[in-house]
């Protein structure tokens, strides 16, 4: 499985997890993972992109 | 409710109490966590909440499962590594999947495996997310939550 489907593979089930633990109304777990799963993605797609910009370190040598 | 009934549930809000409750009493908060750490969901199964327990049982051997197929790191307190006293804390956290897999199977990860870095950590939240249902469990046997 790639990298971004590990992810949100992560994303999903923690999601999922704290829509079930914090939450009793179907509509409002609906909702609070929503929230959580795509405020993890994004987050991660946004620092992903913010560390793009940085400069890359030279590769580590091989023992 | 006669009055044995009355002292099994001492210390218990009626309300926190539903039909599917299968324990009372002054053990009742501290089975259902030592359960709970246990069995993941097994807290929430002997509190009546079945539905959650069942969720919360699939996501986290989903999670323990998930990290042994990318061959991820089962945690042991290494000499001269603090770090890992609190790490193999965490992945204990998962109960007898830990055990199972440690004990049983024999179960280490591989790392050299690609997805090293990744199995070690949804082993080692399996393990924290259950240490939640263990709390979770206290409060709702103790009537705090419903």
């Amino acid at each position: 499985m790639s990298h971004f489907g590990l992810m949100a593979t992560y994303a999903f089930l923690v999601a999922l997890f704290f829509a079930i633990l914090w939450k009793r109304n179907r509509r409002e777990q609906a909702k609070l993972f929503l929230q959580l799963f795509l405020g993890m993605m994004g987050g991660a797609l946004v620092l992903a992109w913010l560390m793009y910009m940085l400069p890359s370190a030279p590769p580590a040598p091989i023992p | 409710m006669s009055e044995a009934e009355d002292r099994a549930t001492a210390g218990v809000p009626s309300e926190s109490r539903t039909p599917g409750d299968a324990i009372a009493g002054a053990w009742r908060a501290p089975l259902a966590a030592a359960l709970a750490w246990l069995l993941p969901g097994a807290g929430h199964f002997v509190l009546g909440k079945r539905g959650r327990a069942l969720a919360f049982c699939a996501i986290v051997v989903a999670c323990a499962a998930i990290g042994c197929l990318l061959q991820g790191r089962l945690d042991s307190i290494q000499p001269n590594d603090p770090l890992s006293v609190i790490a193999t804390l965490a992945s204990l956290g998962s109960g007898v999947v830990h055990l199972v897999l440690k004990y049983v199977t024999g179960y280490e990860g591989s790392i050299v495996a690609a997805g090293y870095e990744y199995g070690t950590t949804f082993l080692r939240t399996a393990g924290i997310l259950n240490f939640l249902l263990v709390l979770d469990s206290l409060d709702i046997a103790r009537g705090r939550k419903g």
